[in-house]
């Protein structure tokens, strides 16, 4: 997918910090390892976030381009591929919530140990 | 109205004034009155914010829709849903971290001026207000076809109500009010759905079935394409959904009401399961119309499909049950109107008139007197407004809103908190341009311009029902072009990069003020 590699490639230019001075904020001295953190938090959002924005136009515009196959019966008994997507949509909000939700506490703990490993 | 009518609004308005009682006890400082002094659990908060979110337009709009056209209808919630993923991802936690009360306050964080504190303020009431009005017109609507009462004293009680909550609760108050709401709404739909289906002996494709006999559309009702038949609006309306959500006021100032981001997240979590649920829950509803009722039934007693889950509730439950789901209505309307009444009262009382008239400078006492006198007076208002507007159609302002909240206020809060080069003009633009284009789009589309009883008897200039797909490029585009052609901002790559991990890690918060 060439032009989500790009969109991918562009936000992260946006966000790049060239500069690696040191910072002092809030009397902690945010290092190396603070910014690496919060580029890995960054790495897994813009990927997830691609997904989401995917995974949820992927349902109009297959509705509007290929309405016949989205109109046929599904392997599930009853269901159309319509059907079945939209009702995919559900467990997916919910499993990305979750996703998020474990990854952040990961990110969180990390970001307090190395804050107080800087701590006097 | 009958007696048990009467015993159940009563029941509600006792309540939720007890709750206002309770709540204004305690909302002595400001903070306690515009964010509750972030006291709420992640779970109570993700009660407040389903409670904020799903209206009646919601509740009863989506219901009709499902009943009349089917597929399409459950279409329209899961663009609701799946904005929560947006606000997740990219504004949460953020927001939570760099502001204090308001949008207003986040947009400062990184742009401190008067200038900006206006655009953000103007955009956060302007929002709340073109929801607020037309939520109360449709609410006096529909308290005048449940119950028989008069147009205006609906919307002066329900008006009155909102108002009450928000000068003595504040914030607390109007939580409470949307816990409690959602608590009853999520009984009251599940209540309902069980029903349905035990009207079916649990059999499922038995209940299609009959949907498909006793609809018009017969075995088309399971397809799509009967509400959208235009892609490009569907498409447009499907951007404005997933985008809108994550530049609401009212629903973004609810991550001022935890205390810290572990449950902002649980908040977020809690309102997904809650909306998913519901709105799940409302596909049985808008199903068990049609195979219990009958399409013609439903549209005879009005047009618009608005009433379908009332009148679901009366054929299995007699008046008992559309009593019941009348004052669940009736709740999901008041706690929908308090929350945009404290999100306007906030904008005009925290950011312009402690921030800019007052410099910053007012007491704590001065600032709750402001903003108690500024809920009365937009709650005054806007329900002079509703009684004003009785005969004009102002329903489309709805789903208007969130194609305002993508255009304007989406577009700032994103390239602010992600975009190193972003100045203020840029934002500034931004917020001004996705403003105009979206209110002038409307003005000119045929929502307005319609020569059959439009507001303007013409042939629409732009005939497209949901110009999201034209708005909210142009927020963006705007907010970009003013920051090219503006001079890049003295702010440094260092202070940037301070703010940056300010909103992403909250370093600086952990010791007091950012």
């Amino acid at each position: 997918m060439p032009l989500q590699a790009l969109v991918i490639q562009l936000l992260f230019e946006l966000n790049k910090f060239t500069d690696s001075c040191e910072l002092v904020i809030g009397g902690i001295r945010v290092d190396e390892r603070v910014l690496e953190l919060i580029r890995r938090k960054k790495r897994l959002l813009i990927p997830n976030l691609a997904i989401i924005f995917l995974f949820y136009f992927m349902l109009p515009l297959s509705l509007i381009f290929y309405p016949d196959f989205m109109n046929k019966k599904s392997f599930v008994t009853g269901v159309t591929w319509a059907w079945l997507y939209a009702f995919l949509q559900l467990p997916f909000v919910w499993f990305m919530v979750w996703l998020y939700h474990v990854k952040a506490k990961q990110f969180d703990r990390r970001m307090e140990e190395t804050i107080q490993e800087e701590l006097p | 109205m009958n007696l048990t009518y009467f015993l159940f609004f009563i029941c509600i308005i006792v309540c939720t004034l007890i709750i206002t009682y309770w709540a204004a006890k305690r909302s002595n400082t400001t903070n306690r009155f515009y964010v509750a002094s972030g006291s709420l659990t992640g779970f109570q908060n993700g009660m407040a914010i389903a409670g904020d979110f799903i209206s009646a337009a919601s509740f009863l709009g989506i219901v009709g829709m499902i009943a009349i056209n089917g597929y399409d209808g459950f279409l329209y919630s899961i663009g609701f849903l799946v904005s929560y993923l947006v606000v997740l991802y990219l504004v949460a936690e953020p927001v939570h971290r760099l502001g204090k009360y308001s949008l207003g306050d986040v947009i400062c964080s990184r742009f401190p001026s008067n200038k900006m504190r206006w655009i953000m303020a103007f955009g956060a009431f302007a929002i709340s207000i073109l929801y607020m009005i037309p939520q109360l017109v449709a609410s006096g609507f529909l308290l005048r076809l449940l119950l028989n009462i008069d147009y205006s004293i609906s919307v002066i009680i329900i008006g009155g109500l909102m108002t009450i909550y928000v000068v003595f609760g504040g914030m607390v108050a109007t939580s409470w009010v949307q816990i409690v709401k959602t608590v009853v709404l999520m009984s009251g739909t599940f209540l309902l759905s069980l029903i349905v289906f035990s009207n079916f002996n649990w059999n499922v494709p038995f209940l299609v079935e009959r949907v498909k006999e006793l609809t018009p559309l017969g075995d088309a009702f399971f397809l799509p394409g009967h509400l959208f038949g235009n892609p490009i609006e569907f498409f447009s309306l499907q951007l404005a959904l997933v985008l809108g959500t994550a530049g609401l006021p009212h629903i973004l100032m609810r991550l001022f009401t935890v205390r810290n981001t572990l449950e902002v997240r649980r908040s977020l979590i809690s309102s997904t399961w809650i909306i998913g649920l519901f709105y799940l829950m409302t596909l049985v509803l808008g199903l068990g119309t049609v195979a219990l009722l009958g399409y013609q039934t439903l549209i005879a007693n009005d047009p618009t499909g608005n009433l379908a889950a009332p009148l679901l509730a009366k054929e299995v439950g007699g008046d008992f049950l559309l009593a019941f789901v009348s004052a669940i209505a009736f709740t999901t309307i008041v706690a929908v109107v308090a929350g945009l009444v404290i999100s306007a009262t906030t904008a005009f009382s925290h950011d312009i008139f402690h921030h800019i008239l007052k410099r910053g400078k007012s007491t704590e006492k001065e600032q709750l007197r402001a903003a108690r006198w500024t809920a009365l007076g937009i709650g005054l208002i806007s329900t002079l407004f509703a009684l004003r507007l009785e005969t004009i159609n102002v329903t489309f302002l709805v789903s208007m809103t969130f194609i305002v909240a993508a255009a304007s206020n989406f577009p700032i809060l994103v390239l602010t908190i992600y975009w190193k080069r972003f100045t203020q003009m840029g934002a500034i633009t931004g917020m001004v341009s996705g403003l105009v284009a979206s209110l002038l789009l409307v003005i000119l589309g045929p929502h307005i311009m319609n020569p059959d009883g439009g507001w303007i008897a013409r042939e629409a200039i732009i005939p497209i029902q949901n110009p999201g797909i034209i708005a909210i490029p142009i927020g963006f585009l705007g907010a970009y072009l003013g920051t090219i052609f503006s001079k890049k901002q003295r702010q440094s790559n260092e202070e940037f990069k301070r703010f940056f991990i300010q909103s992403q890690t909250g370093i600086a918060s952990r010791r007091g003020e950012p």
